[in-house]
C-alpha cells in the first residue's frame, strides 16, 4: 500500500500542471504501469478488450475507423503481443544489453517457436478482421449495429469465459462424465491465473458497447481517451464498476479542481483506509480461524456462538475490504478531478433482500439489473417470468465473483431469497421512527442481516462439506462460548465508531455532514482514524478480496 | 453524450461547496496532536519497554560474557530458547563436563529469526569488538529462511541508522518493507503499536487473552499447513549467509540447534537441508536435536514451547551434544584464532560440500 501511495504521489505531483491532454496521457501510461504491476502479460487482454470495443462501439454507431488510426491500432496490438506476450525474460535482457553479453540476449529473447503463439494468432485475427471490417460496414444499418454488437459481447465473454471458467467447467464436466458413468473428456486444468479485475473492466467495457446500441451514449473517436474509460487505476481492479455515460464525459471533457473536492477526498480515503486496515485485515483472521477448524475438521470444540461469530467476522471483513477500496478509489479519483459512483450505502441496515443490493457493491447490481434482468424481461411477462429472470440474474451475479460452485450456490441463495421476499409481498417501507417503528425496523435489519450472513458462509467456505459442517455446528451445539463472547467485543471494538459515523454520512452519500461539523469534531474524527490505523493494524495485512474477482 | 447528473454519485464538491477544515488544516491538526504523542512515547513509554530494555542489556551482558572466566557461551533464540534452555542447568551441565568454569549468558527475543539473530550478535559483541567462545543459535523449521516481519525491536533496538544499508540489502528486498522498517525504525509511536494494541484490547475485550491466543494459533497452523503443502522455494537464504559472514568476519564461533518441535514435516526438512548446507559450507556446526530428545506432546504448554520440566531434559541433551564442541575448542583457544580454526569453506570435505548431513 505504500508503494501505491509513492506511486499516486508521483503522478499528482506533476498531474495538475499539464494540459487535458497531457493528463489523459499521463493517467493512461499510470493506469498501464499500475496495471503492469501484478502482471505485465495481462496487459495485453486489457489492450484486446480495449480495441474491440473502440472499433465496435464506432461500428455499432456507424462510424468507421479511419485507416490510419486502424493501422496504428493494429500495429499496437501487434507490437503489444510480442513485447508482452512472448516470455521475454526482461531483467536478464536488460543485464544482457547492459553488458552486452549475446549468450545473455539469445537467453532473454524467445527461442521456441510456442513463445510466438500469441502474437501469431493475434495477427491471423487482426487480418482476418481487417477482411471482414469493410463487410460489416457496408452491411445495412440496422443489421451492422447488430454484428457489431454480436462480436464485441462474445469476444468480450470470450476471454472472460476463458480466463475465469475455462478450468472450472472444463474441471466439472469432466467430474459429472465421471460421475454418471460416461467417462471423461481427459480435459488437463490449464492452471490459468486469473488477471486482476478482468471481471471489473470487462463488465465495463461491454456496458459502452451496449450503451451506444441502446442509443444512450455516442462513441468517442479518440483511442486514447476510450483506453483510459477502460483502464482508468483507481477503480481498475475492484471497481466500482463506471458506466460510459457517466465516466466518459469526465474523461472527454476538461476537469477542474473543484471547492471541497480535495477535504471531501481526504474524508474518504482516510475512511476507505480504516475500513481496510481496521476493520477489514482485523476481521480476517478470527473469520479465517473458524472457517479453517471446520474446513481442516478441528471443530469438536466449536459451538454454534463460534461459527456465528465466525460468519459475522467474515460479513465485516468483506464490506470494510470491498467498501473500503471503493471509498479510496472515490477518494483518490476526486483529488484528479473525477468522480466515481457511490458503491456502498451501510448494506447491513437493508430490511430487505431488494434494499439489500440497493446497498451492496451497487454499480454490479445496477449493471446486472440494466444489462441482464430488464433485458430478459425484469418484471414484464408475468410472475412466473419473473422469478426466472431473478434468479438466472443472481445466479450469474454468483458466478461472476468466482468459478466456484460455492458462489454459484450463494447467488441462487439471492436469488431465492428474493423471490420469497417478493411473493410473500414483504413490505420495503420500514422507517425507523416511533417506538414500534424503531422496534420494526431493528427486527427487520436484524433478520436481514443474518439472512445476509448466511449467504456469506457459501461465500466464504471452500466447500459445501464445510457448509455443512458449519450448519449442523449451528443446529447441534447452541452454546453461548467466552470464545464468541471475546469475538463480539472484538468485532464491536474494531467497527462500531466508524459505523456511527456513516450512520451520521448516510454511508457515504452526505459526506457534508462531517465535513461541515465543527472543527474539533472532524479533527476528533481524523485522529480517531489515525490512531486506530497506526495502533490497530494487523499484523499481516491482506489483499484487497475483491482483486480475485 | 447523453447529459445526465452523476445519479448514484453524491458530490458536494459538484455544487462547490467550501469546507470549514480545509485538508491542509485536517492534516496539521493530526500531526500537531501526534508530534507530541510521538515524542511522550519516545521519552517515557519506550524506556519502560522490557522489550527494549532487552535489546538495550545486549551490550552490557555481551561483554560480561566476554570478560567472563573458562568457557563462554552466547545463547541466541527466541521465546522457544527462552522457554527451552535452562542457562542455570546448562552452565553446570557443561562446567562439570568440560571440567572448567562457564559463563553463559541468554539472549533471546521472541518472535524472533535468522535476521534479528545476527543483530543481536552484533549489539552483544561485534559492535564493541568482542566474542564468546561459542554462540549456540536455538531455531526452529524455517526460521533460517528469508522472509518474515523484521519486529520492531530490531528496528528500535539493535539498529541504527548505520546498519539500513546492509539491513536493506540484506534481509529487506521490497520498498513496502524497507518503508514499514523506517517508519518502526522513526516513530516510537508505531514501532510500540503491538503493546498500545494489546493494551487496549485487553480492557476492551473480556477473555482477550485466550481468544488472541486460540486465533493465532489457528492462523499460525493454517499459514503452517499451507506453506508445508507448497514446494520449497530455493535460494532464499540470503539473511542467513549474512549472518554467517558477519560471524566469519568477526571471528565468532556458531552452533546452530535445530529445535524438537512438533509437525515438523518433510517439506521443512527439506528446506532446513539447504540452510544446513551454507552453515556446513560456511565452516560452522550443526546439531540435530530435533528428534533426539525423546520429548513428548504432553510435557509442551503449546505445539512449540516447553514447560520447566521438559526444558530441563532439553537443556541437558542440548549440553550432551555441544560439549564436545565447546570443550575441543575452548582447550584450543589458548593460541589459536578462531579464523584459523574454522575450516575453509574451500578445503571442506566433499560431504560437507554436498550438504549429505543427516537430519
Amino acid at each position: 500500500m505504500l508503494g501505491f501511495w509513492l506511486f499516486y504521489g508521483a503522478i499528482y505531483a506533476v498531474y495538475w500542471r499539464l494540459s487535458h491532454h497531457r493528463q489523459n496521457t499521463l493517467l493512461l501510461i499510470a493506469s498501464y504501469v499500475f496495471y503492469a504491476w501484478w502482471d505485465y502479460r495481462f496487459l495485453f487482454l486489457i489492450l484486446v478488450s480495449t480495441v474491440i470495443d473502440f472499433i465496435g462501439g464506432l461500428g455499432v454507431a456507424g462510424v468507421e475507423v479511419p485507416r490510419t488510426q486502424l493501422r496504428k491500432i493494429n500495429a499496437s496490438i501487434v507490437a503489444a503481443a510480442v513485447l508482452l506476450c512472448t516470455n521475454i525474460n526482461y531483467p536478464l535482457l536488460f543485464g544482457s544489453l547492459a553488458k552486452w553479453s549475446a549468450a545473455g540476449l539469445s537467453q532473454a529473447l524467445p527461442h521456441r517457436w510456442t513463445d510466438l503463439i500469441v502474437p501469431i494468432v493475434t495477427a491471423v485475427i487482426i487480418g482476418a478482421y481487417g477482411i471482414v471490417l469493410p463487410k460489416l460496414y457496408a452491411a445495412p444499418a440496422e443489421r451492422r449495429r447488430r454484428q457489431f454488437l454480436v462480436i464485441s459481447m462474445v469476444a468480450n465473454l470470450a476471454i472472460l469465459g476463458f480466463f475465469k471458467y475455462f478450468d472450472f467447467f472444463a474441471g466439472s464436466a469432466d467430474r459429472l462424465l465421471h460421475a454418471i458413468g460416461l467417462g471423461q473428456l481427459g480435459i488437463t486444468p490449464l492452471g490459468i491465473i486469473l488477471p486482476a479485475g478482468i471481471s471489473f473492466y470487462t463488465f465495463q467495457a461491454m456496458s459502452y458497447t451496449i450503451d451506444i446500441y441502446r442509443g444512450d451514449v455516442e462513441p468517442t473517436r479518440s483511442f486514447r481517451d476510450f483506453a483510459l474509460f477502460v483502464c482508468f487505476f483507481p477503480h481498475l481492479v475492484a471497481g466500482p464498476i463506471m458506466r460510459a455515460h457517466t465516466l466518459l464525459p469526465q474523461v472527454t471533457g476538461p476537469r477542474a479542481r473543484k471547492p471541497g473536492a480535495a477535504e471531501e477526498g481526504l474524508l474518504l480515503v482516510f475512511i476507505g483506509m480504516f475500513k481496510k486496515i481496521v476493520i477489514a485485515d482485523n476481521m480476517a483472521p478470527v473469520a479465517s480461524a473458524i472457517f479453517q477448524q471446520v474446513a481442516t475438521g478441528h471443530a469438536a470444540h466449536l459451538t454454534a456462538s463460534d461459527v456465528l461469530v465466525g460468519v459475522y467476522a467474515f460479513a465485516f471483513q468483506i464490506y470494510g475490504d470491498f467498501s473500503g477500496y471503493s471509498s479510496i478509489a472515490r477518494g483518490i479519483s476526486k483529488w484528479i478531478g473525477f468522480e466515481l459512483v457511490v458503491n456502498f450505502r451501510m448494506p447491513y441496515l437493508a430490511v430487505s433482500p431488494s434494499d439489500f443490493w440497493r446497498r451492496w457493491h451497487i454499480s454490479l447490481s445496477s449493471w446486472l439489473r440494466d444489462y441482464l434482468y430488464i433485458p430478459l424481461g425484469g418484471n414484464r411477462n408475468g410472475i412466473a417470468a419473473m422469478y426466472r429472470n431473478l434468479m438466472i440474474t443472481m445466479l450469474l451475479g454468483g458466478l461472476w465473483h468466482g468459478a466456484s460452485w460455492t458462489f454459484v450456490a450463494w447467488g441462487l441463495y439471492h436469488g431465492l431469497i428474493l423471490c420469497i421476499f417478493r411473493s410473500a409481498g414483504i413490505s420495503e417501507d420500514v422507517r425507523p421512527t416511533g417506538t414500534f417503528g424503531r422496534l420494526k425496523w431493528l427486527f427487520r435489519v436484524t433478520c436481514m442481516f443474518h439472512l445476509t450472513c448466511f449467504g456469506w458462509l457459501l461465500f466464504r467456505a471452500d466447500s459445501f462439506a464445510t457448509v455443512a459442517s458449519m450448519l449442523s455446528i449451528l443446529v447441534h451445539r447452541i452454546a453461548l462460548s467466552h470464545f464468541a463472547v471475546a469475538a463480539l467485543a472484538y468485532i464491536g471494538f474494531h467497527t462500531a465508531i466508524l459505523f456511527a459515523i456513516e450512520w451520521a454520512m448516510d454511508g457515504e452519500r452526505r459526506l457534508d455532514r462531517f465535513l461541515l461539523a465543527p472543527r474539533a469534531m472532524q479533527i476528533t474524527g481524523y485522529l480517531y482514524m489515525t490512531f486506530m490505523m497506526i495502533v490497530f493494524h494487523a499484523e499481516r495485512a491482506f489483499e484487497f478480496i475483491y482483486f480475485q474477482f | 453524450m447523453r447529459k445526465e447528473p452523476l445519479n448514484s454519485s453524491t458530490s458536494n464538491s459538484d455544487i462547490g461547496v467550501k469546507y470549514p477544515l480545509p485538508w491542509y488544516m485536517a492534516f496539521a491538526a493530526v500531526v500537531f496532536v501526534l508530534a507530541p504523542l510521538e515524542v511522550a512515547c519516545h521519552l517515557h513509554l519506550v524506556p519502560l519497554s522490557s522489550d527494549y530494555k532487552t535489546c538495550w542489556s545486549f551490550p552490557a551482558r555481551g561483554a560480561n560474557v566476554a570478560a567472563g572466566k573458562g568457557i563462554r557461551i552466547a545463547v541466541i533464540g527466541n521465546s522457544a530458547a527462552r522457554m527451552g534452555v535452562n542457562p542455570d542447568v546448562l552452565k553446570t551441565f557443561l562446567a562439570k563436563s568440560c571440567g572448567s568454569e562457564v559463563c553463559l549468558d541468554r539472549f533471546t527475543i521472541d518472535g524472533s529469526r535468522v535476521t534479528v539473530w545476527n543483530y543481536i550478535l552484533a549489539a552483544a559483541f561485534w559492535r564493541n569488538g568482542v566474542n564468546p567462545d561459542a554462540a549456540v543459535i536455538i531455531f526452529q523449521p524455517g526460521a533460517l529462511e528469508d522472509g518474515g516481519d523484521l519486529i520492531p525491536p530490531i528496528a528500535q533496538g539493535l539498529t541504527g541508522p548505520r546498519d539500513w544499508p546492509e539491513v536493506f540489502q540484506d534481509h529487506l528486498p521490497s520498498a513496502s518493507e524497507r518503508i514499514e522498517f523506517a517508519a518502526d525504525s522513526v516513530s516510537a509511536l508505531y514501532a510500540s503499536r503491538a503493546k498500545w494494541r494489546d493494551k487496549a484490547l485487553h480492557v476492551a475485550v473480556p477473555g482477550y487473552g485466550p481468544f488472541a491466543t486460540t486465533v493465532n494459533r489457528v492462523n499460525f497452523d493454517t499459514l503452517r499447513a499451507h506453506a508445508n503443502s507448497t514446494l520449497p522455494r530455493a535460494g532464499s537464504y540470503h539473511s542467513l549467509k549474512s549472518l554467517l559472514a558477519n560471524a566469519r568476519r568477526n571471528q565468532t564461533r556458531l552452533i546452530f540447534v535445530l529445535y524438537p518441535e512438533f509437525e515438523t514435516d518433510q517439506g521443512t526438512r527439506s528446506l532446513n537441508r539447504d540452510a544446513i548446507r551454507c552453515i556446513q559450507q560456511a565452516g560452522f556446526e550443526f546439531v540435530d536435536l530435533s528428534t533426539s530428545t525423546g520429548l513428548v506432546e504432553s510435557q509442551y504448554v503449546d505445539k512449540f514451547h516447553m514447560s520447566p520440566e521438559a526444558a530441563a531434559i532439553f537443556t541437558v541433551k542440548l549440553g550432551e551434544a555441544i560439549t564436545p564442541l565447546v570443550k575441543h575448542h575452548y582447550r584450543q583457544q589458548a593460541n589459536a584464532t578462531i579464523s584459523s580454526e574454522l575450516p575453509d569453506p574451500e578445503k571442506l570435505s566433499d560431504k560437507a560440500k554436498k550438504g549429505e548431513w543427516s537430519l
